[in-house]
């Protein structure tokens, strides 16, 4: 018994040993009549080591790491279009005509909990940290689409400093006294969590349980489906952020009740617990908490509620200036943010290891983009790496113009 | 004696043209004698000395110090580095590699829109790298001949004289930048200068209707070619 398994481990070795190196030649092959089909976008090669065909991320497991998966462009759509993956990414994205992303250690660590993890129990939160430009915000976007496939109902924010370094707008609440809203990001954000879950709360069938008084004449019925709330936000501009408020709290009650899993995904969180640069009209800064939308989403991001998951991300360039320290989520996130997410489960993303770089130069160079010949050649990937440091956004940024 | 050559051959040149072109190259205040050689920053460089055999004279012959931004990356290009250096201004050698990078990612950008959006046989003829694209376009800058101001019996005259490949090489640069400043207010230099090298590639825009224009007035000026010696 023991030998005939010493015999197939063996004969695995020799599989590996022979037949990847063929394989590879012929991907390289095949990489290199790719453009003579009548196809404008070179189709992927199955046997390119750094892709994988697999584009449900539910079905990513440790196979596919430091491998790179297409999102088709309709997801791309519904779940991005209004922010979640950077500008100078949906750039790249735009001359590689496609939007791939890699399959890395962190969100399959994510997935894997995600995967395990009691939802009749309160909500785990999970805490992305790193150094900048380690791939944290597109993490997160790996994770959304994770979600949005499980069916989740995804509440994103695409990047929290929005609200707390430059608000499109701002305007003193209108429901309670001493608040501040913001109309347009609020509406911003209504339509992108319109986009995100049109389908699901259609299915659902999601009522509102009270009825809301938003003036003299508008008023929302119970019963009335939770998109007509969103739809009023967008309209009335001036009420978005109370409606909001009111979608965060009533979805909360009925996942409470487990009629779905809720996904909360916030980006840069730790600008909730720090100075911001809104002011009132007699320049006075604004607390965080004092902003209608920090405050709804400041009460998802506690576990005293369950059937919900909490991903987050804090970041260094999403704290003020002066809180930029270090990158680490107890400095980041300060005494308070730390004692509302403790207990909470820290997830480093770091630098590419070698063997992601090296996907990653492979894939730069199957898309065209690494053009000089130098680049091509083990010693040009070498200086690349080198000077990179192995860090994905530097490595993206030398990339550009070799 | 080659100074010497090199010193009459920069006295027929327009004045402008002269003094950047002196400050260039050292005529009689050479740092180090004659024995010294440059320093050779790559290794591949080394290599190919060393199968011609002429290291085995190298290996003793003193080096000159190089020069800071000498490097040995297999990235570099000599000529590149000289046209970051003609783009800077005020010493400000970051801005300028940025901007040309920039320029060099537009072009990659456009090129590769380009080459998805044609057909299967145009793909072929399609270059996407912007060095070689810039060199190209560089070419097809390039003055073979150009006028030089000289008085004879009181008079100012266009005189078409040749130019050294060093010089027509820098005419070059200069016009392409000149070109890539030429523009609104809103778009940012390398954009236009991504554009302007584009153009120049395909041996067509403003540039390479300035040289075409150079030579025909050269052309016309045949008959002043003698007051170059006479």
């Amino acid at each position: 018994m023991a030998s005939s398994v010493k015999w197939s481990m063996n004969y695995i070795h020799t599989l590996q040993k022979v037949a990847l190196p063929n394989l590879q030649k012929l991907s390289a092959n095949l990489s290199g009549i790719r453009y003579s089909s009548t196809e404008a976008v070179p189709s992927a090669t199955p046997f390119a080591h750094f892709r994988t065909l697999e584009s449900d991320p539910v079905n990513h497991t440790n196979n596919h790491e430091a491998q790179f998966y297409t999102m088709t462009p309709s997801v791309h759509k519904t779940l991005f279009q209004l922010g979640g993956i950077s500008k100078s990414f949906e750039i790249q994205c735009k001359t590689f005509q496609e939007v791939c992303l890699m399959v890395r250690k962190p969100a399959l660590e994510v997935m894997e909990y995600l995967k395990q993890a009691n939802y009749d129990h309160p909500t785990i939160r999970y805490i992305l940290y790193g150094r900048k430009g380690t791939g944290k915000t597109l993490t997160l976007a790996h994770l959304l689409h994770y979600g949005f496939n499980k069916k989740w109902m995804l509440l994103h924010v695409p990047w929290a400093p929005n609200w707390t370094r430059r608000p499109r707008e701002i305007a003193p609440s209108i429901s309670r006294e001493g608040r501040i809203d913001m109309p347009v990001d609020a509406a911003v954000w209504l339509q992108q969590f319109k986009s995100q879950n049109e389908q699901l709360l259609k299915d659902l069938d999601l009522r509102a349980q009270k009825s809301y008084t938003w003036s003299k004449r508008e008023v929302t019925q119970e019963g009335e489906p939770l998109l007509s709330i969103a739809d009023h936000g967008i309209n009335r501009m001036k009420h978005a952020s109370d409606c909001v408020a009111v979608i965060l709290k009533e979805l909360r009650e009925y996942s409470q009740k487990g009629m779905f899993t809720t996904f909360v995904a916030v980006d840069g969180v730790n600008c909730f617990f720090r100075p911001t640069d809104v002011k009132r009209e007699n320049k006075v800064i604004v607390p965080a908490d004092e902003i209608t939308l920090i405050r709804a989403f400041k009460k998802l991001l506690k576990n005293d509620w369950n059937h919900g998951a909490v991903v987050v991300t804090v970041d260094e360039i999403a704290s003020p200036v002066g809180y930029r320290d270090s990158h680490m989520p107890k400095y980041l996130l300060g005494q308070e943010g730390f004692e509302l997410f403790e207990p909470f489960i820290p997830i480093c993303v770091e630098n590419y290891s070698r063997k992601e770089i090296e996907s990653c130069l492979d894939y730069f160079i199957d898309r065209l983009w690494i053009q000089t010949e130098e680049g091509r050649t083990p010693e040009g990937k070498e200086e690349l790496i080198f000077i990179s440091g192995s860090n994905p956004y530097r490595l993206m940024e030398i990339c550009k113009s070799r | 004696m080659a100074a010497y050559k090199l010193g009459s051959m920069i006295d027929c040149i327009s004045k402008p043209y002269k003094r950047m072109i002196l400050q260039k190259i050292q005529v009689r205040h050479g740092r180090y004698p004659a024995t010294f050689i440059d320093a050779v920053p790559k290794k591949n460089d080394l290599e190919e000395l060393q199968k011609e055999g002429v290291m085995k004279e190298l290996a003793f012959s003193p080096v000159k110090a190089a020069p800071n931004d000498l490097s040995s990356s297999l990235f570099r290009d000599s000529v590149i580095n000289h046209f970051t250096n003609i783009v800077m201004r005020k010493g400000q050698k970051k801005l300028a590699r940025e901007l040309v990078e920039e320029t060099f990612v537009a072009i990659k950008r456009t090129q590769l829109a380009k080459f998805h959006a044609s057909s299967a046989e145009s793909k072929l003829n399609i270059e996407l790298s912007p060095r070689n694209i810039f060199h190209r376009a560089l070419e097809n800058c390039k003055p073979i001949i150009i006028l030089t101001p000289i008085k004879r019996g009181g008079m100012t005259y266009q005189v078409p004289v040749p130019v050294t490949p060093k010089q027509s090489t820098f005419i070059a640069m200069k016009w392409l930048i000149e070109a890539g400043k030429n523009k609104e207010r809103t778009v940012h230099f390398p954009e236009q200068l991504s554009k302007e090298i584009l153009d120049a590639f395909h041996n067509q825009g403003r540039v390479v209707k300035q040289k075409q224009d150079l030579h025909k007035q050269c052309e016309a000026n045949k008959a002043f070619a003698h007051y170059r010696w006479s």
